[in-house]
This record gives structure tokens, sequence and C-alpha cells, in this order.
């Protein structure tokens, strides 16, 4: 009766889990800050701030239109949705501008940010690895 | 039978790797070390089908556009269009025609940074006269038909030098200043009440720009490139909001008119206000109302525009229009309009 009860309890949670997921901010380990906040970040997803302290282009990354990170990202970043964003994008890359590279899965993701020193993106699964640091965290609410 | 099974399981060892390999998530990185990721060519082609009351029916290729910008560092920022338009394919009474196509170099610039908050740019770029012509690809706005007050009465282009300021990057509020010294480069053949500017200096005070909100005022000075040595000073306000529920813009225009030739009064005033409202899935109603005054014609215009725009995906729109004038006439002839446009 108890393993039924803890399963039944499991099924009903397992379909909200993603809302437990906090939001990583993570970039290359020589982007020359330790911390962002939600109004710096907001300005490099913009398009506005193209360029860290040290002068190294940044290079925002995202996840496809359809991954619940990146929902989550819209929403705590921009109180917005990734169409809204979408449509931003493209009236910026008519002007010029290079829209967010995007990455097939958080770990392309990972592994970019890693790879290409100006990189910034955002995840879900805390990265372990010293290439790359954590540049804020959206806590799960 | 049993060499049939066993080189059945060899056949599937051997193949077992390659079908997980195809079902795997990426768990690499594209390799970003080439310049050419530095690049990104783009572009937007529109097909249009209009009606007009006093005129035959037509199908036309009206833009094709390819850009390409690449971003190497602070000192190389260069992008250039390249643009078809007005491609007649079909004209009730003629049938299908394949006979005319104009290209035309839309934009060649290099961006230079100089410092985060300051952007020089050199070559021949869209003039930020207002938030619609900065926007102006068929995908990204909501109407086959572009309001005259957005584009009748000022420079659209320049060739020469645009300095931007940022006073804060995340609200957008910004200054442009530009500088047309000589003629433009590449201009557009003209057609009937348009011109080309000889020297062109103007400016643009984004006030706000954020995902939601635009709000902005522009001053431009120009010389016409004509017989009557004109001078046109117009100042303008332009903006938007995008609310979940309907998204508004609209835009006001005087110009003063200084010319030796007959005009009717001095000026060029005018402005419009449009609302799109999402309906069911993918389907958004559009409606628009216009008056503009021209300095040359006698009439005013008044346009009221209704319509509907599907967009099935943000980068691609069907959109279908009726536009009603009364008065004079600039490109908006009353009539039935359509258009499918396409991002890329």
């Amino acid at each position: 009766m108890k393993r039924r009860v803890i399963l039944g309890l499991a099924a009903v949670i397992m379909p909200f889990s993603n809302a437990w997921a906090d939001i990583y901010i993570i970039a290359n380990k020589d982007v020359p800050v330790m911390q962002l906040d939600k109004n710096e970040i907001a300005a490099i997803y913009l398009l506005k701030k193209k360029q860290w302290a040290n002068g190294e282009n940044i290079m925002p990354i995202n996840l496809p239109a359809q991954a619940e990170a990146r929902n989550r990202f819209s929403a705590e970043v921009f109180d917005s949705t990734p169409e809204k964003l979408g449509s931003y994008w493209d009236k910026m890359l008519f002007q010029g501008e290079t829209p967010p590279v995007t990455q097939n899965s958080e770990q392309a993701v990972i592994l970019f940010v890693e790879r290409v020193k100006g990189a910034i993106g955002y995840v879900e699964i805390q990265p372990q690895n010293p290439q790359i640091k954590i540049l804020h965290q959206f806590s799960s609410k | 039978m049993p060499f049939l099974l066993h080189t059945l399981r060899n056949a599937l060892k051997q193949a077992l790797p390659f079908v997980i390999l195809g079902y795997t998530p990426p768990l690499w990185a594209d390799n970003p070390s080439s310049w050419l990721d530095a690049v990104t060519v783009s572009g937007y082609a529109k097909l249009k089908t209009s009606s007009p009351n006093r005129a035959a029916t037509a199908v036309e290729l009206d833009d094709f556009s390819i850009f390409v910008s690449g971003k190497f560092n602070r000192w190389l920022n260069p992008f250039v269009e390249a643009e078809a338009y007005a491609m007649p394919l079909w004209e009730a009474g003629k049938g299908a025609q394949f006979n005319r196509a104009q290209v035309i170099v839309e934009r060649l610039y290099n961006d230079i940074r100089i410092t985060e908050d300051n952007t020089l740019r050199a070559g021949k770029f869209l003039t930020p006269i207002n938030h619609w012509n900065i926007v102006h690809a068929a995908p990204l706005v909501w109407t086959t038909n572009r309001p005259v007050t957005s584009r009748y009465s000022r420079a659209e282009y320049a060739t020469g030098f645009n300095l931007r300021h940022d006073f804060d990057a995340l609200s957008g509020n910004a200054l442009e200043l530009y500088w047309q010294p000589v003629d433009e480069f590449n201009p557009k053949p003209l057609s009937e009440h348009e011109r080309h500017y000889r020297a062109v200096v103007g400016g643009r005070w984004t006030i706000h720009e954020d995902l939601d909100y635009y709000l902005g005022a522009a001053f431009q000075h120009a010389e016409v490139d004509n017989k009557w040595h004109e001078t046109r000073n117009s100042f303008s306000i332009d903006g938007y909001w995008q609310h979940n529920w309907f998204e508004l813009e609209s835009e006001m225009l005087f110009t003063q008119v200084d010319s030796e030739q007959r005009h009717y009064r001095n000026h060029d005033w005018g402005g419009y206000l449009q609302l799109a409202i999402p309906l069911v899935e993918h389907f958004n109603l559009i409606a628009r109302y216009e008056h503009f005054e021209f300095a040359n014609k006698q009439a005013a215009t008044d346009t009221a525009l209704g319509g509907i725009v599907y967009r099935p995906v943000p980068r691609l729109s069907f959109k279908l229009e009726w536009q009603q004038t009364q008065g004079s006439v600039y490109k908006n002839e009353t009539g039935l309009y359509s258009s499918i446009a396409v991002l890329f």
C-alpha cells in the first residue's frame, strides 16, 4: 500500500519536475566577469551589449524554441515568451545584428561555451567543468 | 539457416553503433574556429498580388533580398544587402512576364565600434527616420502596403556616415546622427513623385526600445536633387506598444518644404494609427487609418485599411488586405492586395 502511494505521488509530481530545475547562466572561464545581474543578461540577449570588458565579442547561445529551458529563460529574464524574443531577433537580423546561435541540446551549449572564449549560454544542468563559470543562477520557484 | 542467422546477427552488431549514433542527441558543439562563423547570410522574399481599382490585376516578385553580415572585430563589421525588386510575373491581359528585373545595392556599410557605447557606420544605409524604415522587410511588417507617412517625405537611404551613441543599453535609449555629403550610391530609379537627395543630415533619438515598447523622434534636413532648389526639413515621432491582446503603432510627421516648384502648401504633414489584434491561432486582424497632406498636391489622402495576416511561423506570413483611399494617391490606390513573405 505504502509503495503504491509513493508511486502514485511520483506519477503526479513527475510532469511538473521541470519546474523545479534552476537556470544557470554560464560562460567561458576566460570572460572577465565573475557574475552578471538580470539586466546585464537581458542586455546581452537583446544584442545591445556586444563586448566583454576585455574587448572580446560576446556570443550568446540559445536553445531551440521548443526547449523548456528557453521557455523559462524567456520568462525569468524578460517576463516574455520565446516567440516574442524570436520576432525581436528577426528584426535585429534585418538590422545587421547576429541573433544568438542555437545549439540543439544543453550538452551542446556547455561544450560550445567551454570552447569559445566569448560565449555565454543558459542551461538547467549545473555544469561541473573547470572551463566554465556560472555567472548567475535563477532559482526554481 | 544457422549461417544466415549468424550473418544477420553480425550485420545487426555492425549496424547498432550507427543506429545509436543516429538517435543520440548531439553532444558536441559546432566547430567555432572558422572565420565563417562570424558571417551571417540571410534574406527575404515577397510575392505580391495587387488588384487596384484603376489598374490591371498583377502578380510580381516585389522583393528578393539577400544580406550578408560579418562580425570580425571592433573595426571590421561589414554588411551588404542586394535586392531584386518589382519583377512582374503576370498581368491581366498580358499574361506571364519575365522580362524585367531591377537589382540594387540597398545597403553597403561597415560598422566600427569606437567604444562599447559608440558605433560609427560608413557606407550606404537605411536612414533611421522611423522604426518602419529600419525594419521594412515584408515578413517583419503587418501590411503589404506601407503607410505614406513612413516613406514619402524624406530620404529613406543615405550614403555617408552614421554615429550612434547608446545612453542605456537595456532601455534602448540612444541617439543617432547621420550625414550624407554627396549623392546617394546606387539609387533606385525614380517613379512619379519620388526624389533623389543631394545632401542629407539628420538624427533620431530612440527614447525607449524593448520587447514591448518603442518610442522615437527624428529630424532630417535634405537637399533634393532637382532643378527647383528644393530643401526639406522634417520632424516626426513614431512608436509602438505590444500588449498581449493587441499591438498599436503610430507615426506623426511634419515636413517644411522650400521649393521654387509650384506647390499648394509649404509643408507635408500626416500620420497613421495601426492596430493588430491576434485572433485564433496564428491569425491576426489588421486595421489602419492614415491622413496625409502633400505640399505639391491639392487634395489630401485619407486611407482606411483592413486585413488579415496569417503567420504559421514567425518568419512566414500570408497577408490579405483591402485599402480604401480618398483624395490624392501615392502608392496607396484603392484595391485588394495580398502577399506571401518569408524571411530566411
